[in-house]
């Protein structure tokens, strides 16, 4: 309980350990209340219920119960043992729980039913392990048996209430991602009733699973507001917060533009790249990646200031070499000192260990401009879900020193939006470039778009990148040929999404404050309901006490009547005996 | 007590074996609406019977959890028909006659 956090007028929090929640939260999840996990099949609800339990028990000495309503302990233990948590171990020494509350099928549902003999049994048990935190796992399957949205709720109200009581941090998690997929009122009635609300989701836009994370709601706390892309790997869920919702992380804001080496580009960028940004180049093989990272480098070592070149799996001498063939000359800026070429080997190292490395390469050299070649190697030495951390705190590294950081990822097919990889680490950047290659006339050309780029009023048009001897050109490419009309309407497929998401989150935010309202009203019945239920148990006790009493006095009057002819038959052949005698 | 209801006008037949009786426990916690609820709906839908026909035992699994987790009752009301065979359990009030009736075996003639 030692790391909870109070903060300033705040709830008390506990921390989930899961990079990136912690920092959304400002803690983790609010203390003895109820989190509700909501999302679809396969959005990683129980990853995330799991996780926060195992790091509770390993990193916050906070014991915890995970109760299964859908599957069993040893399917969910199974499941578990791909990351690296070691479940079997936390379970061996006594901080770590399952209960099987799942069904049988043979079971047969007839009519409302309640929670609190499972209740009484957690709390025994909690209490017995020293247990602060606990997962309640699909309990909507157990409860739609129920078909009574009303004796739901009231189930639903009782774990909460007893959460509460028990000072136990909760999370249910729902099966239930959208409003469609259930009645609106159950859905309202479970935002309203948790202290927290967290969506994962999955989707599958432009033929890619991407998936994010979003705190719907914290009651008496702020939270960062935006959805989170997230990434399941081999140690669990990483939320990548994009370094936006740390308040002790100030970055240098800049209004200054650094050039990106190309006088035409930087007219469609409004001027060039902002200092202190960072740029995503994507591209397949050969579609001049390297050359627009060379140009930017060369025009930073040109104005004076100190630049950084990282590059993947090629030598440094070729490089400029390779460079020198279109113009741009590097090898006088490193005679200088004033250009460093550094070239590593992917497999060299982890991920982690190349950011250990371009750290202490930023710290020696203190570059003003930076380029890494491709970063997309990254997530060869690591996977994704590090690479995406490494990004992450490389790029608030060099924020943090105002350093402008162009990175050029390596896509594999022509269309960068069915590329993971390259759109994962796109939301952490602010520009994004996207070279390709059009095929007209035999002729193989390349082509430039801007798909995006934050704060600056950039070009939507195409343009043509032209290689040669003389440098870098742009020019003005004519949207009647097909190629080029197929990236403008890929364009405006863009344009239109956002324009979309946004009417439908308005939308949404509308209904939802309907919702709210109607919760509320609700509660209000639910109140009402409840006082009517007392009265009407009170009659119940009373009639049944009544009841009892007949009962007794009719059985003295049988043992007197039986005494009176001395009968010594067993008491079930009394009743027959009564029988025969009326 | 002239005015009670006399057992033999609404004796049935009882539709189990001697060899293989009804045996009920009926788990229950404290004394909620719920909990009352399945109390009375279950006596309801006996009484027609002998009493010789069936055994009821009404548990309160707050008494006795560790008696609960090993019949692998988790919610309440819940009934066990124990016997005959198969075992069965039934969650919830017990409210629905007929479907209670089916699932337990009686005959709608006999109750």
């Amino acid at each position: 309980m030692a790391d909870q956090h109070v903060p300033e007028g705040g709830i008390e929090k506990s921390p989930t350990g899961i990079e990136g929640v912690d920092e959304i939260t400002g803690g983790g999840l609010p203390c003895g209340r109820t989190t509700l996990l909501l999302g679809g099949p396969g959005s990683g609800k129980t990853v995330f219920a799991l996780q926060t339990l195992a790091n509770g028990v390993r990193d916050f000495g906070e014991p915890g119960l995970f109760v299964a309503f859908e599957e069993n302990s040893e399917e969910i233990l199974q499941n578990a043992a791909s990351f690296g948590w070691d479940l079997p171990a936390l379970v061996a020494s006594g901080q770590l729980a399952f209960i099987d509350a799942h069904l049988s099928p043979e079971i047969v549902a007839t009519g409302e039913f309640e929670l609190t003999l499972l209740l009484a049994r957690l709390a025994e048990q909690a209490r017995a392990m020293g247990a602060t935190r606990i997962v309640f796992d699909a309990i909507d399957v157990l409860l739609t048996l129920m078909d009574d949205p009303r004796a739901e709720r009231n189930e639903l109200y009782r774990v909460r209430e007893w959460l509460r009581g028990q000072h136990l941090t909760g999370m249910i998690t729902a099966r239930i991602g959208s409003e469609e997929s259930h009645t609106p009122t159950q859905y309202g009635f479970l935002q309203y009733m948790a202290d927290c609300v967290i969506n994962l989701q999955r989707q599958a836009t432009d033929r890619i699973g991407l998936r994010q994370l979003r705190v719907v709601k914290y009651r008496g706390a702020g939270v960062a507001e935006a959805d989170f892309p997230f990434v399941i790997d081999r140690n669990g869920i990483v939320v990548a917060t994009l370094g936006a919702t740390a308040p002790e992380l100030q970055y240098p804001i800049f209004t200054e533009r650094v050039s990106a080496g190309v006088t035409r580009l930087d007219t469609m960028l409004d001027g060039g790249y902002f200092r202190g940004s960072t740029v995503q180049i994507t591209g397949g093989p050969g579609t001049g990646k390297t050359t627009l990272a060379g140009a930017f480098i060369a025009a930073a070592c040109g104005r004076g200031e100190p630049a950084l070149l990282v590059s993947f799996d090629e030598v440094g001498d070729e490089i400029a070499r390779n460079l020198a063939s279109v113009n741009i000359h590097l090898a006088p800026y490193q005679a200088q000192g004033l250009l460093t070429i550094q070239a590593l080997r992917t497999e060299a190292r982890s991920a982690e260990e190349h950011l250990l490395h371009l750290k202490s390469l930023i710290e020696t050299r203190q570059p003003r401009c930076m380029a890494i070649d491709p970063i997309t190697a990254l997530v060869k030495a690591g996977g994704l879900a590090a690479a995406l951390t490494v990004v992450q705190r490389l790029v608030r590294l060099t924020k943090a020193q105002g350093i402008t950081l162009l990175c050029t990822s390596l896509t594999e097919s022509s269309d960068p939006l069915t590329e993971a990889g390259a759109i994962q680490i796109s939301t952490i950047l602010d520009t994004w470039i996207h070279l390709s290659y059009t095929i007209q006339g035999g002729e193989r050309n390349r082509a430039l778009t801007i798909i995006k780029s934050r704060g600056t009023k950039h070009s939507d048009q195409v343009r043509e990148l032209i290689l040669s001897d003389a440098g870098i050109t742009l020019t003005d490419v004519y949207s009647e040929r097909g190629e080029v009309l197929m990236g403008t309407l890929r364009e405006e497929r863009i344009a239109d999404e956002a324009y979309d998401r946004e009417r439908q989150r308005l939308e949404f935010e509308r209904a939802q404050r309907t919702r709210m309202s109607n919760a509320e009203t609700l509660n209000a019945h639910i109140e009402a309901m409840r006082q009517e239920l007392q009265t009407k148990q009170e009659e119940i006790a009373l009639a049944q006490q009544e009841h009892t009493a007949r009962e007794r006095q009719l059985g003295r009057q049988r043992a007197a009547r039986q005494e009176l002819r001395g009968g010594d038959t067993p008491p079930a052949a009394d009743d027959e005996e009564g029988a025969d005698h009326a | 007590m002239p005015d009670l209801p006399q057992p033999a006008a609404r004796q049935a037949p009882c539709p189990f074996s001697t060899a293989a009786p009804l045996v009920l426990k009926l788990y229950i916690a404290d004394n909620s609406l719920v909990s009352l609820l399945a109390i009375g709906n279950l006596t309801e839908l006996l009484r027609p019977l002998p009493a010789d026909c069936y055994r009821l035992e009404i548990i309160d699994g707050l008494d006795d959890p560790a008696r609960a987790i090993r019949d692998g009752v988790l919610v309440t009301p819940t009934l066990l028909k124990i016997s005959p065979a198969p075992p069965l359990s039934l969650l919830g009030n017990l409210a629905d006659r007929q479907h209670v009736l089916r699932v337990l075996g009686i005959t709608e003639e006999a109750a």
